[in-house]
This record gives structure tokens, sequence and C-alpha cells, in this order.
């Protein structure tokens, strides 16, 4: 493999292969900074994407990576209370507004979506642009934040602390999600009108990959949900920098609003972090079980509950802060609703592996490790809506584990399961597999070890943001610590070998899977027009076996050189 | 090149053992174009049910809420706020001491029947330790069961010489049977088989338990769910692994709809149950007992402030005694804070300038963790405090060594002749003012046909700015005390002008303590915060300082 592989970096086209006369990959049209930066290609823009993302992952990670150490002890040695308080803050913001929330609909959805779809571009391929400068200069705004000084009230900018105590650079942090929240929008707009209007000759709505679905449910959430949040970004601002007296109870303000107002965005945006991830496990499970899903319709409609409902259930951040018992019932209530179409993904997901031909190759192993993670951080979900259980944890680190079993367990895994899947088609590389079922196992244990102490630490009463606490909670800590280590080891690693098969990885084919998605079906890395011919659907997704017949052996999915087609 | 169909080119061939059904999977999804099969539909019959389920079923969920909560509850859950606590302990510690002393002298030394179905009687402890100590050893065997029903008649303690029958010796038997009771009411000895003591939190309330018992349960059946879900992908995986002998025949019918809707039901119902199990837990200890201690909490950057309607004021620290229920009014002078005692599984935030209310029993005497659990600013980690559960008899001591009559209207009577307002709306006072007995609730006829209700708000007005609105009658000659009282000083000045009552009412010289401060708050009276929909008459007083930073 060979110098000649590794000579063009970049373009990743092998000069073979245009002698093929196939067309070349959307990777060659350009390879100067300016053909990036203008491009209108959802593919390229996906990469832009993605190292958008991966920067914000590993800034955030770092703020991650210093709370943890300083919490080794029950003392603050490292960081004093101030500096504690801004790298969680900072730490949450850029986590949630630049990793979470676009990480997996802007790349792998931007990248995906047309191809899986049969579809060219989007449907506004000048507004995708648009959107990864929105998310970029949201991004650089909040950066400015953190340079001025940080910001300290917690990534959920409680009032009236954030309007009038904090004396941090709260509006122009603020001020930075509120222009990436545009991003969003355009990007939920540019993905329903696609879904809508670009779907390929026989892409019935019942006929999309279920990744697609999950697209289009997240962004209906993007449409329905962001205006909320800046809207309520906006009266922060306005309280702060302009004096106008909204939240302020001295003035006869409500401080409850902006719970409601928060949280009326960011619980929908839970779901908007943990559908992508669903759609991905949908694609990975049927490959490597070389099964149709189980229940394709139910999946569906699981997902549409999961958006709508997910609406409804706001008021269980709230418990405790004062809210009508009546109110809290009704909100306890839908939240246990709202786990039941979550509880029917998962056995669908368990019943699809029945009677399959089950690979483990990595992303299978991501995904096997997600349905884990996510049924953990699922069914503590359902302590945290019974209101009794709720009001002893809240703000307890039994929250914070339980909603990074779901948002970085469950999620992360499904961005890496996806990442691995796809990485040949988004690169025309293989990646080493051994390295990659390393760092997933890795994964696994490294993020159970980080946060399952603190579901005990939390129901022990430890409450969350405190950068010095009882000696008593010392040994949950220092197993969070731990594993907080070996999991950034995990997260690390497919950084190493991830580049270095860019370089030197083997050439991908055309469908090294042997899966069924229409997104297989064009060449690796596809063309600039995505496929080579017109295609049209004739039947139902994920199918790996003829209906009613069973699915069957061949042979390990990872070949060991690849042609080119 | 162009109508070259991409997936010709797939690199592998269809295993030869099973080509037949095997070849052509992926050329039914994908074929060559075919313009204007299928134009992209709205599909608007699944769109249109989709809403007119949502309809439905959020209106049933409201409705099905609402008469499971009206059948639960009894409205109006919360009692009217009260500004003032009335003071109920220790108007005057000495003599309460005295007369609680007295209770437990007479106890000590009297005969009386404890239950005089079982046979129990209580006899003088002199007399008790006599009788006890002529038994010798046999006086500490364990009392025999079943204990014998005395003869109808018989005095009290006198057939203390049957070897079956059971003198209760005060004091220690009483309290074992409270640690029982404590125990039993802890509920944790369920907690306790199942874990290690350092996995365990101590409990130590009526509503431990019940937290306790509902997370266990749930942790059980989460346990069992992810038991099955793990177990089934471990099992599916090796025995359905790739090229295994496993058989792989078709689905059997059964395995499809039917399961799917099974599932569905069966979580749904599971879940349900938990959500009517933690719901009712939480209806029915929603509403404190009528006679709980009431204590008001302030939080402020980042200390706690506790006043109970004893008297009792304390820093980052609560008193209370055991066993008897404590209703906590909480409220913050700048940001959100939360009032939180692991031990208790108590926690409720504390809201600038409104009320929110919660109430606990302890089971347990020792002291408690108290914390902050909303973010608050820089030192959120250290606004930390104990709460210290007492003996009632160690609690009426601690209470007596209290500094007397320090609660919120008594504070404010003192203000209410520091500042000069007796100088004028004292009565006998030389200058024109209205008097302000018997105010609080009442409608005033104001200048220029206005009335306004005498509340909090009304007061704070007046207060700050006197000239808006003048009591028919009167001159406008009150100067504002703005900038020269703090919100907190209005407040106190608010509950001493409470305390004064609602009706017509001798004003009381000030200084003097009332015969009865008794605390006025007609039943349209609730915190706003709490109830939603309810009538609000009254706006709690805003109670941070004058200036923000």
């Amino acid at each position: 493999m060979s110098s000649r592989v590794a000579q063009s970096p970049l373009s990743l086209a092998d000069p073979d292969e245009l002698a093929l006369g196939l067309p070349e990959s959307y990777l060659a049209a350009g390879s100067t900074l300016g053909s990036w930066l203008t491009t209108t290609d959802h593919k390229r823009i996906a990469i832009l994407y993605a190292l958008s993302v991966t920067l914000f992952f590993f800034i955030g990670g770092a703020a991650a990576t210093m709370v943890r150490l300083e919490l080794f002890t029950p003392q603050a040695d490292l960081v004093g209370a101030d500096t504690y308080n801004k790298l969680f803050t900072l730490h949450g913001v850029i986590m949630v507004w630049f990793f979470l929330i676009p990480s997996i609909p802007t790349t792998f959805g931007n990248f995906l979506l047309p191809l899986m779809i049969g579809a060219r571009d989007l449907a506004f391929p000048k507004l995708n642009l648009v959107s990864w400068y929105l998310n970029v200069i949201g991004g650089l705004i909040t950066a400015t934040a953190v340079l001025a000084g940080g910001i300290d009230t917690g990534w959920t900018f409680y009032v009236p602390y954030s309007t009038t105590f904090s004396n941090t650079a709260v509006t122009v942090g603020v001020l930075g999600v509120f222009v990436s929240g545009f991003s969003t929008i355009a990007t939920g707009v540019n993905f329903i009108a696609t879904t809508h209007l670009l779907r390929a000759p026989g892409m019935t709505w019942f006929r999309l990959p279920l990744f697609v679905w999950a697209m289009y449910t997240t962004s209906l959430i993007f449409v329905l949900a962001t205006p909320v949040l800046a809207l309520t970004i906006l009266l922060v601002v306005a309280e702060r920098s302009l004096g106008l007296p909204i939240f302020d109870p001295a003035k006869g303000g409500d401080p409850i609003l902006f719970q409601h107002l928060f949280w009326f965005y960011s619980h929908p945006a839970v779901y908007i972090m943990l559908l992508p991830g669903m759609g991905i496990v949908s694609e990975v499970i049927t490959c490597f079980a070389r099964r149709r899903i189980f229940g394709y319709e139910f999946m569906v409609y699981a997902l549409v509950a999961i958006a709508v409902i997910g609406f409804f259930t706001w008021g269980h951040h709230m418990f405790t802060s004062g809210m009508s018992p009546y109110a809290a019932l009704i909100f306890s209530f839908l939240s246990f609703v709202v786990a039941v179409p979550s509880a029917i993904k998962v056995f669908n997901w368990t019943a699809t592996l029945y009677r399959g031909q089950i690979g483990f190759e990595s992303p299978m192993l991501y995904v096997l490790g997600y349905i884990g993670l996510f049924t953990v951080g699922g069914l503590t979900g359902l302590f945290l809506a019974s209101i009794p259980i709720d009001v002893h944890v809240q703000d307890t680190y039994f929250v914070v584990a339980h909603f990074h079993y779901i948002m970085v367990g469950a999620t992360v895994s499904a961005y890496f399961a996806g990442l691995h899947f796809w990485w040949p088609k988004f690169t025309g590389r293989m990646y080493p597999e051994t390295w990659a079922k390393f760092a997933a196992v890795l994964m696994f244990f490294g993020f159970n070890l980080t946060f399952f102490p603190q579901f005990i630490a939390g129901y022990l009463g430890m409450p969350r943001r405190y950068h010095v606490y009882p000696p008593e909670f010392q040994v949950w800590n220092v197993l969070s610590s731990s594993g907080a280590a070996v999991l950034a080891a995990a997260y690390l690693m497919p950084l190493g070998y991830l580049t270095w098969s860019l370089f030197f990885g083997a050439r991908a084919v055309n469908d090294p899977w042997n899966a069924a998605g229409l997104e297989w079906r064009t060449t690796s890395p596809p063309p600039r027009d995505n496929f080579v011919g017109r295609p049209a659907v004739l039947g139902k997704p994920y199918n790996y076996h003829p209906e009613g017949a069973v699915p069957l052996r061949d042979q390990p999915r990872i070949p060991s050189q690849g042609s080119l087609t | 090149m162009s109508d070259r169909a991409p997936d010709q080119a797939r690199d592998r061939p269809a295993p030869p053992a099973e080509g037949q059904l095997h070849t052509g999977v992926h050329d039914d999804v994908v074929g060559h174009a075919r313009p204007g099969t299928e134009a992209p539909v709205l599909a608007l019959r699944p769109v249109l049910l989709t809403g007119l389920f949502i309809v439905v079923f959020v209106g049933a969920t409201l409705a099905g809420l609402r008469v499971y909560y009206t059948r639960t509850v009894s409205l109006p859950l919360m009692r009217p706020p009260r500004d003032v606590p009335e003071p109920r302990l220790q108007r005057a510690p000495a003599r309460d001491l005295d007369a609680f002393l007295r209770e437990q002298k007479a106890r000590l030394t009297g005969y009386a029947w404890v239950d005089r179905e079982k046979g129990i009687a209580r006899m003088p402890i002199d007399a008790a330790m006599a009788r006890l100590a002529a038994q010798g050893d046999a006086g500490f065997a364990a009392p025999l069961q079943p204990e014998q029903v005395p003869p109808l008649g018989s005095r009290g303690g006198a057939p203390a010489r049957q070897p079956g029958r059971r003198l209760e010796r005060p004091a220690v038997p009483r309290r074992a049977a409270r640690q029982r009771a404590a125990r039993r009411l802890r509920g944790g000895s369920l907690m306790e088989s199942l874990l290690p003591a350092w996995l365990m939190p101590v409990a130590a309330s009526v509503q431990a338990a019940k937290v306790d018992r509902i997370f266990i349960g749930l942790t059980i059946i989460s346990a069992l769910i992810v038991l099955l879900v793990v177990g089934l992908v471990v099992t599916f995986s090796i025995r359905y692994r790739r090229g295994s002998k496993a058989d792989r025949g078709p689905l059997p019918e059964v395995v499809s709809r039917e399961f799917e809707i099974g599932w569905t039901a069966a979580t749904l119902f599971v879940f349900v149950f938990i959500f009517w199990w933690a719901a009712s837990a939480e209806i029915t200890a929603f509403s404190p007992p009528k006679d709980a201690l009431e204590v008001h909490i302030v939080g402020k950057q980042w200390m706690w402030k506790a006043q109970s309607s004893n008297g009792a004021r304390e820093i980052n620290e609560l008193h209370v005694p055991v066993n008897a229920p404590v209703r906590l009014v909480l409220t913050s002078q700048d940001v959100i804070h939360a009032f939180y005692i692991p031990a208790l599984r108590l926690k409720r935030d504390a809201v600038p300038d409104q009320t929110t209310e919660t109430w606990f029993q302890a089971t347990k005497t020792g002291t408690f963790q108290l914390m902050c659990t909303e973010y608050c600013g820089t030192d959120h980690a250290r606004m930390l405090g104990r709460v210290i559960v007492m003996e009632p008899q160690d609690y009426a001591s601690w209470l007596a060594a209290q500094p007397e009559g320090d609660d919120l209207a008594h504070q404010g009577e003192r203000l209410f002749s520091a500042r000069g307002c007796s100088g004028c709306h004292a009565p006998g006072s030389s200058v024109h003012a209205p008097s302000l007995a018997g105010i609080w609730g009442q409608a005033v006829q104001l200048d220029g046909d206005k009335r306004a209700t005498v509340d909090a708000a009304y007061i704070r007005d007046s207060i700050l700015q006197p000239a808006r609105d003048i009591v028919a009658g009167y001159a406008p000659i009150m100067p504002s005390y703005a900038g020269l009282l703090s919100d907190g000083e209005i407040q106190e000045l608010t509950a001493y002008i409470r305390s004064l009552g609602a009706g017509p009412r001798v004003i009381r010289t000030p200084g003097v303590p009332p015969l009865s401060s008794r605390v006025p708050g007609n039943a349209t009276e609730r915190s706003p915060a709490m109830v939603p929909g309810a009538p609000v008459s009254d706006t709690p007083a805003p109670a941070g300082p004058a200036v923000r930073p």
C-alpha cells in the first residue's frame, strides 16, 4: 500500500479510477481552501461540519477533563471556585450546542440524507453552506466569551443569576448560542424540504430508511423548538444589557417563567441529540445482523411519537421549583409515556438480532454498547420522572449520570458507530479494524466506569456543580475520574487511527459491508452528483433477505484490500 | 458511462449454496430510473390521524389525571400562607419548660393505665424500682407472652408479681418503642438488608422511607429489564453469530405485529403502574399536617437563614424536634437556591420574591448535612449547613435558651417605633394619620373614589410612595421611606401590621407583647407560587435587598 496511494491525500482520487470511466469523487472537486469554504456540495459541507464539530468536541472534552481532575479530591486543589464554575459552563455550552446538537444531523445527515433518498443534493445547497457559517460564527462568538473571562452560569443560564448577578461574559456567550440556533433552524428546514421534495422515484415514506426518518423528526424539533430558545436568549440579553426587567423578581418578573421557556426548548433538544443516534443504530444493526429491521412501521411511529410527546414533558426539570402539584403530575405522566416508544425501539433492535447472521465488526460493537447504555440511561429516566425520587436526586450527580448515559453514552456511541460504518463511503478508505474494535470496547468500559459511580454518588446526595464536596463522596469521584481517563483515551484513539487511514488506509470498495441502503449504490467516495445513473427504488429498505426468507451466511465484511468498484 | 447502474459493480458473487435466494436481493431495491413512477406525496391521512390521536390522547390524559387528582387530594391543598408564623410553643420559654417538666414528673410519680385492654399500667418510678430490685435477676427476664388480661376492676400496677405481666418502665421502654416506631417508619430495613452501609444514604424521615421504597422497587424493575435486554442481546449474539449452526427458519407468524403490540402494552402498563405508585406517594404526602411546626427559610449567597414560628432564629443550622411535622416556607434574597437535606430526601427551591413550601417529619435524631443544590454562584459548593434533629425534651431546652420574641412581627414592632412610624400612626398621636389597627385585608376608601385592599403590596406602596394613594379624609403629609428602609425591614413592618389583625381591634401600645397575636389570613389567600388559578389576594413582599448589585 503504497506510497502511490499516499501521494494524493486530499483528493483521494486514484489515477486508475479515472481510467475506469467513473466520475471523479467529490473530494477531487478542488483541494484549495477556497474551494472548500465556498462549496455547496452537501458532502463537502458535511466534512466542514465534521471538522468544526470535532474541534468543539475536544474543546468541551478538555474542560470536562479539568473538571474531573479537580473532583479527584474533595478540596479545591487544581482550580478555584470561579474557574471551576467557568469550566463546567464551558463544557456544557460547547458540548450541547456545538457538539451534541449539530453532531449527527449536520455531518451524517448532511452527507447521507440526499444519498439515502437518491437525491443529488439538499433542497437548498446555499442555505446549507450558510448554516455552517452560522454554526462556526456562533461557536467563535461563544469562544470569544471564554477568552473574555468565561461564563459562570452553567449551560442552563438560570435567571436571576445570569441576568442580575453574574459578572461574567454571559451576553456574548448566549449571543453565540443565539446565532448557532439559526444554523440548526436552517438545517432543519433544509432537511424537511429535501425529504419532501427530492426523494427518488419509488422512495415512498414507508420505504425511507429509519435514519432518514430520524433526520426528518429531528428537523421538525429543530424548526419548532429552536425559535423558543432564540426568544428566551434575547430576553436574557435584553434584561442583562438593556436593563429591561423581564424575569427580575425584584421588579415583578418571574424567574420560573425563564425555566419554562428554557426547558420548552431544551427538553426537545434532548431528543434532537437522541433521535439521530437511533437512526444510525437502525442502519448499522440491520447490516450486521443481515436482517430486515423488526417492526419497521412501529420504529417509524416510535420516532414520531418521541418527537411529539417530547414537546410536552419539559416540566419534569422543575419538580422542585415550586410547580403546581397537578402540573407536576401531568409532566410526570407524560415523561413515563415518552419512555414507551424508546422502549419499543430497544425491543425491536433486540428482536432484529433474532435469527440473524451477526457479525461483530467495530460499528456493530459500538451499536451493541449503545443498546446497553441507552437502556440504562432510559430506565434511570423513569426514576427522574417519579416525583418523590426526583425531589431527592434533582440537581445531584444522579441526574448528571442519567443524561450523560443518554447524550454521551448512547449518542456518542452511535456517532462513532456511524463514523466507522460510513467512513469508507466518506473517504474511500478503510480504517484499521483491530484498533477500532479495541476503541469501541474501551469506550464502553471507560464510559461505565466514569458514569455509573455517579448514580451512586447522586443517590447518596452529592449535588452537581460542586467543586469541593463532603469527603464521603470521594471514592465515587475517584472511580469516576479514573474512568474519565480511560474514556479520554477511547475518544482520542479514533482521532489517531482515522487520520492515519486517510493517508495510508486501504482503498474501500463501494459497498464494503454489503449493506442495503441506497448510499452504498454509488462509488466510494461518491461523485459530486452522488449517483452515476438515476436511482429508483423498488422495495422496502433493509432488504437483506427476501421477505419471509432467512438471512444467509456470508463472509466477513472487511475486505483485506479493495478494488475500486 | 452514465447509464451504468452502480450496483452492477458489486464486488462479490452470491454464495453458491443458497445462491438463488441471495441473487438479486439488492437489485430489488435499486433499479434504473423510471421517470414518473411515483411523485413524492404528502401522506395526508396518517398526518391527520396522528394529529387527531394527539388531541384525543392529551385530552384523555388531562381528564383522567383530573379525576384521579380530585379523588385523591382534597382541595385546597395549601393552607393559606402565613407571613408571620404564629407563636405556638414557647411564648414564655421558662413557663413552658416548667409545664413540660411538671407533666413529665406527673408521669413519673402517678398511677395510670397505659393500656387497660392489655392490662399494662404505669406506677410511680420509685415503687417500680423498689419492686424491680426486690425481684433480683428475674426482673431482667424478658416479659412472657401472651400477656394476661387483668381481672376487671383491679388496680393498675397491682398484679405486678404475676410473672406474665409487664410493667412499663418509665422512660426506657418508651424510648425503645419510639426507636422501634422510628425504624418502622424509616422502612430502611429492606434497604439495610440489601445494601452495605456505605451504599446506603441515611434515611431519617417519613418521606425518606417512602422514597427508598419506590427507589428500590424501581431499581429492581429496572434491573430486570436491563437483564432481559442484555440477556437477549448476548444470547442472540452468541447463538446467531455469523456462521453458527443455529436454526434460522423464517420467523413464526406470531412474531410480528402481535409481539409488537404485546410489548408496547406491557411496557405501557409497567410504566403507568410506576407512575401511579410514585404519584400516589407524592399526592398523599403533599399537604403537611395541620399542627406542623412552621419554619421560614431564606437563602442568600451563600448562607441559609432559618426562623421558626416559635421565634428561634438560626444561620446555616436548623434545629427541629424528632417525630414532629415541620413545614418549611422558603424564599430567597437574591438568586435561586435549593434547600436539600439528603438524609430527609427533601429538596425545594428557594426562589427570590416567591414563597415555596414543603414539609418533613424526621424519624431519627442526629445531625444531617444541608446543602444548596441550585447553582448560585461562586461559593455554591460551600453553601452548606446542618439540620439537627433532637428529642423533644432536648429541643425544648434548646429552644428555651434562644432569645425570645425575635420573629418578624416583633422586629416590625420595634421598627415601628424606631423609625418614627408610631409618632403618627399610633393611637393618641397628635398628627392626623390613619390608625393601622385591624386594617389588614380590609378595603379602604382612597381619595379620588378609589378603593384598595390592604395587602403586602399596598403597604409597600404606601411606605415607599405615600403620595400615590391617600386614604380618604387624610392629608398627604407622609414622607417617602424609599431608600430608608430595606426590603427586609418593609417585610417586618408588613408583618407587624398584619399581626394587628383583620378586624376592628384595640390597638396595642408598641412594646407591650400582644395577648394574642393571632395571625390573620382569610381562606382565599394562597401562595401564588403553589396553587394555579386560585385567586391571589396577596402578593408576598419582596425579600431581597433594595439595591441589587
